[in-house]
């Protein structure tokens, strides 16, 4: 008998967005919800902070009662306006206290200007020099703070009036977990500002005829402390107790909408309307992200009204005050990090069949996520780029950052991206389960259920085992990365083969694995088709034509000069391997193409290429081999995102044109070949004319080369 | 409307092997039709229904409804079918107003059609005066007749009752049979799990007797009586519960 037509289903967005609110009706109507969102936060800050201000009271007993500020300062010329803004600005303030308060003395704590020891500084090596000095005593708590003036005329006679009304910017450099530091910057700034408004208001009244002033702008600079004072650093408390709050708040719906729906008798009646299961889990993922971040909204909230008036804020040394935009950043933060971790609630939760099994489930990754954030407490940890693709740790780690002055682009898109990863491929799990006729009938359905291999051979990998692939590559190489280093520093040619290793396994061995789970047929999956002549010359003349444009774009957006030593430490790295292992260097262009073509271009090209059109399939595969290249370390950094992504959007493009996955290999491999032999720093006009050359002509090669898709 | 064909299901077991839960079944119900599916516990009844709405992957053999195979294109058989079971729950923070257009709108009934389908669903099972209760403050009959509208608002030409007046009261389970000879009338295709053997004689028009997974006997009462020599079902039952499959090979 013929089958009819089925309708055509569409990803219906505002059915989604109609039963998240749904979902969303529920959970707030549940008085535990409730109870999490507001009741806790409620009382659990007010409660902090009269615990840190107790055991502020505590230890202030022990140290000094009148505390006397040592400030450093390197010229003398610096030190006379400084002075001078101090002392206007302290007669400002005298003048605008009550009547009453005249006459009381000046209870502010002494300010002691300390000078460079030796000769004072004349040249801009000799200021450079003396200030490295006085970051030292800064360290070691010699001084408190240090004020630099950096565009004065330090070599000017002190007392040599200025010919115009000016605006120097002054630095008040400390170290980030210096209590004293940070109340002194305090007292320096309030001093200053008054200083400041002092001689606007005098400015106002007599615009012309007056003295011209020369007023200091502040701008706070935060030197990392190297070891701590404190046991932990109370900076990544903060996030940390904002990051657990978050948790609390999703834990509740995330039961409650999966194995909670499932004891009641209600997940049986909502599958089997006809919504495809991805759109019903979306609509639960994004109702559990909301109250997640609802959560957060309060829990922010509390936090910055007790900060704010409870004046714990003095007691916290390594947080900067709590600004509009600071706060705002973290926001942002806990929204990426309510993402991930709910997706991995709901990942986690999918899989049980009673409220009691979920919860069994979830006091483990409770306790598991308190280990890296406790982790993340400890002084001196720094946010590298391997830490930045840890879970969890990475989060605590930025947030702790923010709070003490800011990230670096690199480490924070990685944290971003790495953290996006993980939570796409938890939802893709939970996808898998979510619903699955092992998770709502069977009572002994196990674990291992998800590793169930179909029954049928698959023409592609599925994009979820590719997303889950992509996520695993980070832990593993940081898990890995770390293993190496625990060796000590490697000779050239055990690095190389190290590295190497490095790649097989993950671009390799790992993708090797989801083959095996999901059946998925090598030739069609790898898209291992024989290409046409043409093609393949083209590809050749394309990975030794390319380079050129690449290293001639790079020298159009980046300053060179800043990533001279990176390159420099790159060729060198080179140098020393050539020598050591003569033409076995090749390896160390070969091998990481072909593995990365095997993942790029062959399994993630072909799992998108199965569900998507052109642009999304190019455009897809070539990003993220960008961002991998950068993410997975590179002595280069965030420069390489550009190039490496073009790299990306040209293989892409050829492995789509000619419908094979060898092409792209051949020029990749010929790419990485020529890039060992060059310098990177030069490259003369003429090699560029010859190289858009080859890249024309390889360009219209593969295009005479390409096969027709289906 | 409904055709089951060979359609055998099992589930492996932990410590290796597997359960047969339903075996080589095959039967079709016409619209108008009501066609009791009987059989002790453990019959396979639940997981027959469960594979015919494309809940549940069947092992081999296929099940269809108005054409479309349900392993196939699961969603064309959920948009044409009405699923009530015993043990289905509702929405406890709703009230039965929300709970009933939200399912609605998840078979895509657009909102003025959804707005009638109610009105008319609450005045026939007397849900008029619970309309704005939350599901959580409802006695189990108002609960079971709430899953019935909750069934019926996107009008399915196909229902599958299971065991529809598990745990109600005689005056709540009147309302359920009256309400089911009424989806008869109307032209449903509809199959009805239960135990209550009584209402099934009434409301059944055909029945198919499991056990073990098997169906080992078809007819209608008339024809199951000549077969089987017993003159009701509870009978039929007993007989069917004791002696198993050799009932179909002693009265084939």
């Amino acid at each position: 008998m013929n089958e009819p037509q089925p309708t055509t289903q569409v990803w219906a967005l505002g059915r989604v967005l109609r039963l998240a609110r749904k979902e969303l009706r529920e959970i707030l109507r549940d008085r535990r919800t409730i109870i999490t969102l507001v009741a806790m936060p409620v009382l659990l800050y007010p409660l902090m902070s009269v615990l840190f201000l107790q055991f502020a009271l505590a230890s202030k007993t022990a140290t000094k009662e009148t505390p006397k500020y040592q400030i450093g300062i390197l010229t003398s010329v610096e030190a006379a306006i400084f002075n001078d803004r101090l002392d206007l600005g302290r007669k400002t303030l005298l003048q605008r206290r009550p009547p009453a308060e005249k006459d009381k003395p000046d209870a502010w704590p002494d300010i002691d200007l300390q000078g460079p020891t030796g000769q004072q500084p004349t040249t801009p090596a000799q200021h450079a020099e003396a200030l490295e000095h006085m970051k030292a005593l800064l360290y070691n708590g010699d001084l408190d703070l240090i004020v630099v003036i950096p565009n004065v005329d330090y070599t000017a006679h002190p007392r040599k009036p200025t010919p115009i009304d000016r605006a120097l910017p002054c630095q008040l450099i400390f170290v980030s977990n210096s209590t004293t530091g940070r109340e002194a910057i305090a007292l320096v700034e309030r001093l200053l500002a008054a200083a400041n408004e002092e001689n606007l208001k005098a400015r106002f009244n007599v615009p012309v005829a007056g003295p011209h002033i020369t007023v200091l702008s502040t701008e706070r600079v935060i030197l990392s402390a190297t070891s701590g004072d404190n046991l932990l650093s109370l900076s990544a408390l903060v996030p940390l107790v904002l990051i657990l709050m978050t948790i609390t708040g999703a834990v509740y719906p995330a039961i409650d909408l999966t194995a909670g729906e499932r004891e009641r008798g209600t997940l049986e009646i909502l599958v089997a309307a006809p919504v495809p299961r991805f759109e019903l889990l979306t609509a639960k993922y994004l109702s559990v992200v909301t109250v997640a971040v609802l959560n957060a909204i309060v829990n922010l909230v509390c936090m910055t009204i007790t900060v704010r008036w409870s004046g714990v804020s003095a007691l916290l040394p390594s947080i900067q005050e709590l600004s509009f935009t600071l706060v705002m950043q973290v926001f942002a933060l806990l929204l990426l990090f309510a993402a991930f971790y709910s997706a991995v609630l709901l990942c986690l939760t999918s899989f049980a069949r009673s409220f009691k099994e979920a919860q069994a489930y979830l006091i483990p990754l409770m306790l598991v996520s308190l280990a890296p954030g406790i982790m993340a407490m400890m002084p001196g940890l720094v946010l590298d780029h391997t830490l930045a693709s840890l879970p969890l740790v990475n989060i605590v780690l930025m947030a702790r950052d923010l709070f003490e002055g800011g990230v670096a682009p690199l480490t924070g898109t990685i944290v971003i991206v790495t953290t996006l990863l993980y939570a796409l491929a938890a939802l893709s799990l939970a996808a898998r389960v979510f619903g699955a006729e092992s998770v709502l009938y069977s009572e002994q359905s196990s674990w291992a259920d998800m590793l169930r291999r179909p029954d049928e051979p698959q023409p592609a990998a599925s994009l979820p085992a590719m997303l889950w692939c992509l996520a695993l590559m980070m832990p593993i190489q940081f898990a890995l990365v770390a293993l190496m280093r625990s060796f000590g520093m490697p000779g050239p040619v055990t690095g190389v083969l190290l590295e190497l290793g490095l790649y097989l396994v993950l671009f390799a061995m790992l993708p090797a694995v989801f083959v095996y789970l999901g059946r998925v047929e090598l030739g069609s999956g790898l898209g291992l088709t024989a290409p046409r002549p043409f093609a393949v010359l083209g590809a050749l003349l394309l990975g030794a034509s390319l380079w050129t444009i690449e290293l001639r774009l790079l020298e159009w957006i980046v300053d060179m000069n800043q990533y001279r030593e990176r390159f420099a430490a790159v060729l060198e790295r080179v140098r020393e391997t050539r020598t050591a292992i003569g033409w076995g260097v090749l390896a160390v262009g070969i091998v990481p193409a072909v593995v990365e073509e095997l993942f790029f271009r062959g399994l993630l090209f072909n799992a998108l290429k199965a569900r998507c059109g052109a642009i999304v399939t190019i455009g897809v595969s070539g990003v993220l081999f960008g961002v991998t290249h950068v993410i997975l370390g590179s002595e280069l950094g965030l420069v390489r995102l550009v190039p490496s992504t073009l790299l990306g959007l040209v293989l892409s493009t050829v492995c789509w044109h000619t419908g094979s996955l060898w092409p792209g290999m051949i020029l990749h491999i010929c790419h990485n070949s020529v890039l060992l032999g060059v310098n990177p720093e030069a490259v003369p006009w003429e090699w560029l004319a010859a190289g858009l050359g080859g890249a024309t002509v390889g360009a219209a090669l593969v295009w005479l080369g390409a096969r027709p898709q289906n | 409307m409904i055709s089951v064909h060979d359609l055998t299901k099992r589930f492996p077991l932990p410590g290796g092997g597997s359960l047969l839960a339903v075996d080589r079944l095959t039967f079709a119900v016409q619209p108008g039709e009501v066609y009791g599916l009987l059989g002790p516990n453990g019959a396979g009844k639940t997981t027959t229904l469960r594979m015919l709405l494309g809940l549940l992957q069947p092992t081999s053999g296929q099940a269809s409804i108005a054409g479309f195979t349900s392993s196939r294109h699961p969603d064309e058989v959920k948009r044409r079918v009405g699923l009530v079971a015993a043990n289905a729950g509702l929405y406890p923070g709703l009230t039965v107003r929300e709970m009933l257009l939200f399912f609605a709108d998840l078979y895509a009934v657009p909102d003025p059609q959804a707005q009638n389908e109610l009105r008319r669903l609450t005045q026939l099972l007397g849900l008029t005066d619970i309309l704005d209760r939350r599901c959580v403050n409802l006695s189990t009959g108002q609960r079971q007749r709430v899953n019935l509208a909750r069934a019926l608002i996107h009008r399915p030409p196909v229902m599958l009752l299971d065991e529809p007046t598990l745990g109600l009261d005689v005056l709540a389970s009147q309302v359920i049979i009256e309400y089911i000879e009424l989806l008869r009338r109307e032209g449903k295709a509809v199959i009805l799990t239960t135990h209550h053997l009584d209402d099934a004689e009434r409301l059944c028009t055909r029945f198919g007797l499991m056990h073990l997974g098997r169906l080992v006997s078809e007819g209608t009462l008339a024809e199951l009586r000549e077969r089987t020599g017993c003159q009701n079902l509870i009978d039929m039952f007993l007989k069917l519960s004791k002696v198993g499959p050799a009932l179909s090979t002693e009265y084939p």
